[in-house]
C-alpha cells in the first residue's frame, strides 16, 4: 500500500478527531504535499458545514406533553416482578432463621449433637451460601409468601426429616440463585455426613425461595449434565430476557434481504429463536410446563442420597399455575398487591438475594451479636424481643422466616434465634 | 465534540422514571426532544415522521428504562431507540418516492445559518450547497446515511456510533468513509462543488487550525 492509501485511509478520523496526535501529525505532513487529499479534507468539511446544526431543529408545540400522553402504563417486565417477588422473599428467608421453639425441641432431642458435628454443621451452612434457611423441617410463618404447592414439598421433606429424627439432624436448606445446581439432587442428609465435605455443598435454584444445601460427596447423583430441566440457566448477559423488543438490531448480514440490514429491528420473540437456538442445550432456558418427558426419560436424573431416602421430586419447585399460586406483597405505597408468579423464570443471578435493606439492617442494632460467622451473625433474643422486632418487620413487609434446624452453637433454650446473613 | 456526561441530576430523573415517575420522563423528553427530533427528521425524511418516530422513540425508552443499565450513555441508547423506530417507520409505511430519504429541507432548515455574518451571496451558497446535500443523501443506503447523520448532526465519537447503531469501531470508521466518498462522488458529478469552492478554501484553512 502506497503512503497515499495509507494517509487517504486516515482522512476521515483525521476530521472527525478519532486519530492520536502523532497520527494527526503524519496526516498534516502528508495534507501539505497531497492534492488529492487536500480536494477531500476540503470537501468533506463544506458537506459538514452544509449539515444543519441540532439548534436548528424546530420542536413542534406540545411536543414533550404529547409522548406523555402516548406513554403506556408501565409494564413490569415479568423479570422485575420476579425480582419484586423474589427480593422480599429472599430478604424473609435469609434473614432470619431459626428460631421458635427449635432450642427447646433440640433440648429435648434424645439425639445428642456432638461438638465436632455441631461444628461441622455450621460450617457447613456457611460453605451452602451463608446462612441456614428454611428447609426440610422449615415453613415460612407467613404461606402467603411461599407458593401454595411449596409446602407441600416442605411437608414432604418434613415427613422424611422427621423420619431420620430419630437418629440424625437434617441439614438445613438454603436460598440463593445458583447457577449451576439441579434442584432435587439429595435429600435429607445426615449431620454426619455433613461433617465430612462441607465445603463442598451444592446449592440448587432458589427461584422460588427455599432450595437445598448438600454436601456433593454424599449424594450419589448420576450425572446427565443439562438434562435437568430444573438446571438450566444462562448467564444473564446471554439471556437477552429484559431486553427492550424496541433495541433489538441484528448486525448487517443477519438480516433478511429485504430489510434494512443496519437496523433490523425484530420483536423480542422473533430473535430468541436465533439467539438461542435448541443445539445449546447448556445455554436453553426452559419454562415450567415445558419439561418434557421425551427430553428427560426417566431415569436420567435420578438421584438418590447414600442413605437410600428417597430424593425430592425432580420438579422442585413445583410448576407455579397462573391464577393460583399468586403471593401477597406489600407495593411501593404499602398497597397489598396479588402477584402471579411469572410462568417461566430462570435463575436471577443478578439479585443479590442476601442483600437486606439498609433499613432492615438497622432493626438489629439494638441487639449485640451472639455469634458471628463467617457468613452472618446470630443474635440472641428474648421472646419478648423476638415479637417486638417480628412487628417491626412485619411494617416493612417482610416476615422473619423460622424454621431449618441450625443453631448456633451457644444455643440454649429460652431464647430466640435470628440469624442475619452479611 | 459533544460529551454527554450523566449528571446526578440526569441519574436521579433516569431513576424516578425507570419506577415510573411520568413527571421525571417529562423532564428527560424536553431536555432530549430536540436532538432527537434532529435525528428522526433526517432520517424519516420529513418534520411529521420524524415526529412519529420521535415519540415512539421516547415510548419505547419509557417502556425500557427499567432495563437500562446505564452501560451506555442515555442519550446514545436514546439514538439507537430512535434510529430503530425510524427504520420501523420507514419500512411499515412503505415510503412513497416523494418522502424517501433524509431531509434537510425541513423549515428550520431554511432557518438562517449560524454565522454570525454572512453575506448574502455566501448563504446562497450554503443554502444551494445544503439542498444539494440533502437530495445526495436521499441517494445513500440507510446505513451510510445513519452514520454520516450521528456523526455530522449529533457529533458522536465514533464509539457511540458503535454504541448506537451495535457497530464495532472497524465497521463505523469504514462505513464513514464509505458514506463520505459516496456523498462526494454524487455532489461532484452533479457539478455542486465547484459552486462552493470559495467555501471550501474558506474551510480548508479552519481545518488546518482546528487539526
Amino acid at each position: 500500500m502506497s503512503s497515499h492509501d495509507e494517509y487517504a485511509a486516515l482522512l476521515d478520523a483525521f476530521l472527525d478527531g478519532e486519530l492520536s496526535e502523532a497520527e494527526a501529525e503524519g496526516v498534516r505532513v502528508h495534507l501539505s504535499e497531497c492534492a488529492d487529499c487536500q480536494a477531500y479534507v476540503a470537501d468533506a468539511l463544506a458537506i459538514r458545514d452544509a449539515f444543519p446544526d441540532i439548534e436548528e431543529t424546530v420542536v413542534p408545540d406540545g411536543f414533550a406533553e404529547s409522548v406523555l400522553a402516548a406513554l403506556p402504563p408501565r409494564r413490569v417486565s415479568w423479570r422485575a416482578q420476579w425480582a419484586k417477588i423474589v427480593l422480599p422473599l429472599a430478604a424473609c428467608a435469609a434473614l432470619v432463621i431459626l428460631v421458635h421453639g427449635i432450642a427447646e425441641r433440640r433440648a429435648a432431642d434424645t439425639v445428642t449433637m456432638s461438638a465436632d458435628t455441631e461444628e461441622a454443621f455450621m460450617t457447613g451452612m456457611d460453605a451452602g451460601g451463608g446462612s441456614p434457611v428454611p428447609g426440610s423441617t422449615a415453613v415460612a410463618d407467613d404461606a402467603d409468601t411461599v407458593p401454595p404447592q411449596a409446602p407441600e414439598l416442605y411437608d414432604a421433606a418434613e415427613a422424611q426429616s422427621t423420619q431420620n429424627a430419630a437418629t440424625e439432624e437434617t441439614i438445613p436448606f438454603t436460598m440463593r440463585s445458583s447457577e449451576t445446581e439441579a434442584p432435587g439432587e439429595g435429600g435429607t442428609e445426615s449431620v454426619s455426613n455433613r461433617s465430612a465435605a462441607p465445603a463442598a455443598a451444592k446449592e440448587v435454584p432458589g427461584e422460588y425461595a427455599a432450595t437445598e444445601t448438600f454436601p456433593e460427596k454424599d449424594i450419589k447423583t448420576e450425572e446427565f449434565p443439562d438434562e435437568n430441566p430444573a438446571t438450566k440457566t444462562v448467564p444473564y448477559e446471554e439471556t437477552g430476557a429484559d431486553e427492550d423488543p424496541a433495541t433489538k438490531t441484528l448486525p448487517y448480514g443477519e438480516t433478511g434481504a429485504d430489510e434494512d440490514p443496519a437496523t433490523k429491528t425484530v420483536p423480542y420473540e422473533e430473535t430468541r429463536a436465533e439467539e438461542f437456538p435448541d443445539e445449546d442445550p447448556a445455554t436453553k432456558i426452559i419454562p415450567y410446563g415445558e419439561t418434557k418427558a421425551d427430553e428427560f426419560p426417566d431415569g436420567e436424573t435420578k438421584t438418590e442420597s447414600v442413605d437410600g431416602k428417597e430424593p425430592l421430586p425432580d420438579e422442585f419447585p413445583p410448576k407455579p399455575e397462573p391464577g393460583v399460586n399468586e403471593v401477597t406483597l406489600l407495593g411501593e405505597s404499602g398497597e397489598k398487591e396479588e402477584t402471579e408468579f411469572p410462568e417461566k423464570y430462570e435463575t436471577a443471578d443478578s439479585l443479590s438475594l442476601w442483600t437486606l435493606p439498609p433499613e432492615a439492617l438497622d432493626l438489629f442494632d439494638d441487639y449485640a451479636p451472639a455469634e458471628k460467622t463467617e457468613s452472618g451473625i446470630w443474635y440472641a433474643l428474648t421472646p419478648e424481643e423476638f415479637d417486638a422486632l417480628s412487628q417491626k418487620f412485619a411494617k416493612m413487609g417482610m416476615e422473619i422466616v423460622s424454621g431449618a434446624d441450625a443453631l448456633p452453637s451457644m444455643a440454649r433454650p429460652g431464647m430466640e434465634y435470628v440469624f442475619v446473613p452479611l | 465534540m459533544i460529551t454527554d456526561f450523566t449528571t446526578t441530576q440526569e441519574r436521579e430523573l433516569l431513576t424516578n422514571a425507570a419506577r415510573g415517575n411520568r413527571d421525571a420522563f417529562g423532564e428527560l423528553v424536553r431536555r432530549y426532544e430536540k436532538k432527537v427530533l434532529a435525528l428522526s427528521n433526517r432520517l424519516c425524511g420529513n418534520p411529521e415522521d420524524g415526529a412519529d418516530a420521535a415519540q415512539e422513540a421516547f415510548v419505547s425508552a419509557w417502556r425500557g428504562l427499567p432495563n437500562f443499565r446505564g452501560d451506555a450513555n442515555f442519550s446514545t441508547w436514546l439514538y439507537r431507540l430512535t434510529c430503530n423506530a425510524c427504520t420501523d417507520l420507514l419500512r411499515g409505511r412503505q415510503r412513497r418516492d416523494t418522502h424517501s430519504g433524509p431531509s434537510l429541507n425541513d423549515e428550520e432548515a431554511h432557518t438562517d445559518f449560524p454565522d454570525p455574518a454572512p453575506s448574502p451571496q455566501e448563504a446562497a451558497e450554503r443554502r444551494e450547497l445544503r439542498e444539494e446535500i440533502r437530495d445526495a443523501l436521499r441517494q445513500l443506503s440507510p446505513e451510510h446515511r445513519q452514520v454520516l447523520i450521528l456523526r455530522e448532526i449529533h457529533q458522536l465519537s465514533y464509539g457511540e456510533i458503535g454504541e448506537a447503531l451495535s457497530l464495532d469501531g472497524g465497521t463505523v470508521k469504514s462505513r464513514i468513509h464509505r458514506a463520505r466518498e459516496s456523498l462526494r462522488k454524487i455532489l461532484i458529478e452533479r457539478g455542486t462543488f465547484p459552486a462552493a469552492n470559495r467555501l471550501r478554501e474558506q474551510e480548508r484553512g479552519a481545518a488546518y487550525e482546528q487539526s
